[in-house]
């Protein structure tokens, strides 16, 4: 079995910025070839109804297409930029917010429009709100920066968190930033030059002359009205198609922006269940500026002026399209089926082991979830690196009142520490495992920060507080080890091991060791445990003939010699000891935080992220 | 012909090296303005701090050495934010403005978990705006900074690959701004 290594895919959105516009580009291009094709047709047309060589009446029906193309071109151009941004914005019903304004939710929205302009590098566009509408939308109109506006439903408004807000937000300003609205006003007016072309060709038929020259009129404005309309069909298609690529392009941008991808798709996914559709008549003239589709019943692909939801959705989260030429992302895949045994792992657990080192939206909501329901005072001071040190300390304390004592004795060496982990130590006592370690991984950015000393500091608070513990306890040694690895770099230590180790062979006796301490971690008994290890074994791709190890051999001690030795392992087999560990900890369907705990731990200490294990429902 | 042929690649080439010449000017530009608008954003907080505070003050009887640290890190802020305006892109001073910054961020995170334990203050209509206010101006700044390491890195793509690099001697690379905590820096102490 052969694992890819989890790519890394930090810079995604850059990417999928220059394969919109690419897309775009190619568009354009059709787009020119599409006039051409109808300058042809127009040709062939003409030159039969008036019997004369299409060669020689090429270039005076390429001048009079031309000329009546760009003369109606103009005359739509005029009446779609007439007023710019606000008077779209009025047409739709929209109210002016003033950017003093006291109302809570209108000011958060003027902040984050202000904020999300910070971080495009754009003037603060004019805010409507669309007090009528209940569906969730918003707009950018207006065809430079400095005169653009920004429109919201009160639905959005209303519904809305400010995460979700900022995605909403983001999107909008950047469709400012790539003057969306000056090409697809553009588009359109060259659309509607082409059906100039169709109703000259009609006015053309329905003209009342007799004889020859009614013939003549006849046959060239039949010629005129077939070339219009199909070019026109053809024009809206593309301009359809244009816009669609416009959409992605301002999502992945809006990630740029916001370095939130979870807070547009959960917006995206308000809006697919909410709905986006606007009540005022006008919506339809307006409809390529939306957020979402704002009108129609008819969803048919081709269309529509934005792409479905639930493929926008899935481009953020995942970053990288099905469709287009490109293959989904690879996946580190555990073998399905039956084992070499007969062990069968059931499809969600394989399906869970293989997202390590790639977060979905399940993680990221389930993350919300945690996060939301620690304290706010205490997330504050995870996220700052002194606040930090204290968490992490804090953490590491031993439950037995005796034990802890003789724990905060040791961190009297610095009374200051001392008297900071205590309030943090009370703090933290309630919170169940899985918000500890949520804890723990806000804590980890902030320690970051920390200079070369306090790092040192820091691992020998931690040391003393482990060495004063009651009993060892795989979730604290987990905690430990992964703050450990975390600081190591600041101290000097190597980010990764040199590779030394490439083949499964040389580390079958670590990978048992550490496959039984995760089943023992989580399991009622022997039979259990023995489950699940076999389903690691599985996943790691070996013949399932090694026993378990009994609980007493199993020694956090040695954990720590295991894991720097596996840290040597080549990116491949890395892989696939984690995911090894991944279905070892998810065999009884459930993660207990300790096993969640030495999951992380053995991510952390070979060097791979691993999202928060969500069990299979 | 032969001449005309010439007379274009030449013209060609000297548009080609007009337009990267301008790309770099408006990358150099766009992340020095970038710059600036961490800095509009940093005194934006500066002068949130002191209404905080002193709103805050009548609730918070007894945390007046958690007030006061965030005052005093604030005229720190302050003071290391003028020198770095003063010269902007020089190390030593983006170095001392990114500490004194992080130490305000950990004194007013500090006062932030205090005010949790208050409920009037919570409560109270001024703080609640403050609060949304602060919490705007912080993410402003990261944003800032976050846009300002965009064009950072954009101007520095320009420079560094092919066609730029032939004209790019002009042009000293841009530094990215990274959050420190320097190891010199005293430590807010707070009481709880």
């Amino acid at each position: 079995m052969s694992a890819p290594l989890p790519a890394r895919r930090t810079l995604d959105f850059f990417d999928a910025q220059s394969r919109a516009r690419r897309n775009t580009g190619l568009l354009v291009f059709l787009f020119v070839f599409a006039w051409l094709a109808t300058i042809a047709l127009a040709d062939v047309g003409l030159s039969v109804a008036l019997s004369v060589d299409p060669v020689t009446l090429l270039l005076p029906v390429a001048g009079l297409v031309t000329l009546v193309v760009l003369s109606g071109s103009a005359f739509h151009a005029v009446r779609l930029a007439s007023g710019g941004g606000d008077a779209v914005a009025r047409m739709l019903g929209g109210r002016a917010v003033d950017r003093q304004t006291t109302d809570p939710a209108e000011r958060r929205l003027v902040n984050v429009v202000e904020e999300m302009a910070i971080a495009s590098g754009l003037p603060v566009p004019r805010l409507y709100v669309l007090d009528a509408e209940s569906g969730m939308n918003a707009f950018a109109a207006g065809f430079t920066p400095e005169r653009s506006v920004v429109a919201v439903t009160r639905g959005t408004l209303e519904g809305l968190d400010r995460d979700e807000l900022h995605g909403v937000v983001a999107h909008e300003l950047s469709h400012v930033l790539n003057a969306d609205t000056r090409l697809s006003t553009r588009l359109m007016a060259m659309v509607g030059g082409l059906t100039v072309l169709a109703l000259l060709g009609r006015i053309l038929l329905r003209g009342d002359g007799r004889g020859k020259d009614r013939g003549v009129a006849v046959g060239a404005g039949l010629a005129l009205l077939v070339a219009g309309s199909i070019g026109a069909f053809f024009g809206r298609l593309i301009r359809l198609a244009v816009s669609r690529q416009r959409e992605f392009l301002a999502d992945a941008a809006a990630v740029q922006f916001t370095r939130n991808p979870g807070g547009l798709a959960r917006a995206l996914g308000k809006i697919a269940q909410q709905g986006s559709r606007l009540s005022t008549p006008e919506a339809l003239e307006a409809s390529h500026l939306f957020f979402a589709e704002g009108v129609g019943g008819f969803l048919s692909s081709f269309l529509s002026t934005h792409p479905p939801l639930e493929e926008r959705i899935r481009r953020i989260t995942q970053g990288e399209p099905g469709t287009g030429g490109a293959a989904p992302p690879p996946r580190p895949v555990a073998p399905v089926g039956p084992g070499r045994d007969g062990v069968v792992l059931p499809p969600a657990i394989v399906a869970a082991a293989a997202t390590v080192g790639r977060p979905g939206p399940e993680h990221i909501e389930r993350a919300g979830e945690i996060l939301s329901a620690l304290p706010a005072g205490l997330v504050g001071l995870a996220r700052e690196p002194l606040g930090a040190r204290e968490v992490a300390c804090a953490l590491l304390l031993d439950p037995a009142p005796e034990a802890r004592e003789r724990q905060f004795l040791a961190l009297e060496r610095d009374p200051a520490v001392a008297s900071g982990v205590r309030p943090v130590a009370a703090r933290i006592e309630p919170l169940d495992p899985a918000a500890r370690l949520a804890l723990l991984d806000l804590a980890l950015p902030a320690l970051d920060h920390l200079s070369p000393a306090q790092a040192d500091e820091l691992l020998r608070d931690l040391a003393a507080v482990a060495a004063r513990q009651a009993r060892p306890e795989p979730f604290r040694w987990a905690v430990r080890r992964v703050i450990e690895r975390r600081v190591a770099p600041l101290l000097g230590g190597r980010r990764n091991a040199p590779i030394r180790i490439w083949a499964l062979e040389d580390v079958q006796v670590e990978c048992l060791e550490l496959l039984s301490a995760l089943a023992w971690s989580g399991a009622a008994g022997p039979a259990d445990a023995q489950r699940a290890l076999e389903a690691g074994l599985a996943a790691l791709g070996v013949p399932v003939s090694w026993r378990l190890l009994p609980a007493e051999k199993v020694d956090p001690a040695r954990l720590d010699l295991v894991l720097a030795h596996l840290d040597e392992a080549a990116p491949q087999l890395k892989a696939r000891i984690l995911a090894a560990c991944a279905a070892c900890a998810l065999a009884d369907r459930t993660v207990v935080p300790g096993e969640g705990g030495i999951v992380r731990a053995v991510a952390a200490s070979l060097g791979c992220p691993v999202p928060p294990l969500a069990a299979p429902s | 012909m032969a001449f005309l042929v010439l007379l274009a690649l030449v013209a060609a080439v000297v548009f080609a090296a007009i337009s990267i010449y301008n790309r770099l000017v408006t990358g150099r530009n766009g992340y020095k303005n970038a710059y600036s608008q961490i800095d509009v954003q940093l005194k934006r907080r500066h002068d949130l701090i002191p209404n905080l505070v002193e709103t805050a003050k009548a609730y918070l009887k007894h945390e007046r050495g958690t007030l006061e640290a965030v005052i005093a890190a604030r005229n720190t802020a302050v003071a290391a934010g003028r020198s770095a305006a003063a010269n902007p892109g020089d190390p030593q001073a983006m170095q001392g403005l990114s500490s004194a910054e992080g130490a305000l961020t950990g004194s007013l995170s500090r006062l932030l978990a205090v005010a949790e334990a208050y409920p009037d203050l919570k409560a109270n209509q001024t703080m609640s705006q403050l609060m949304e206010e602060l919490s705007s101006t912080e993410n402003r700044i990261s944003f800032a900074r976050q846009a300002y390491n965009d064009a950072v890195m954009s101007y520095n793509n320009t420079r560094e690959t092919f066609p730029g690099l032939l004209l790019a001697g002009g042009f000293p690379a841009a530094q990215p701004f990274t959050v420190e905590v320097a190891a010199e820096r005293e430590p807010v102490k707070v009481s709880f």
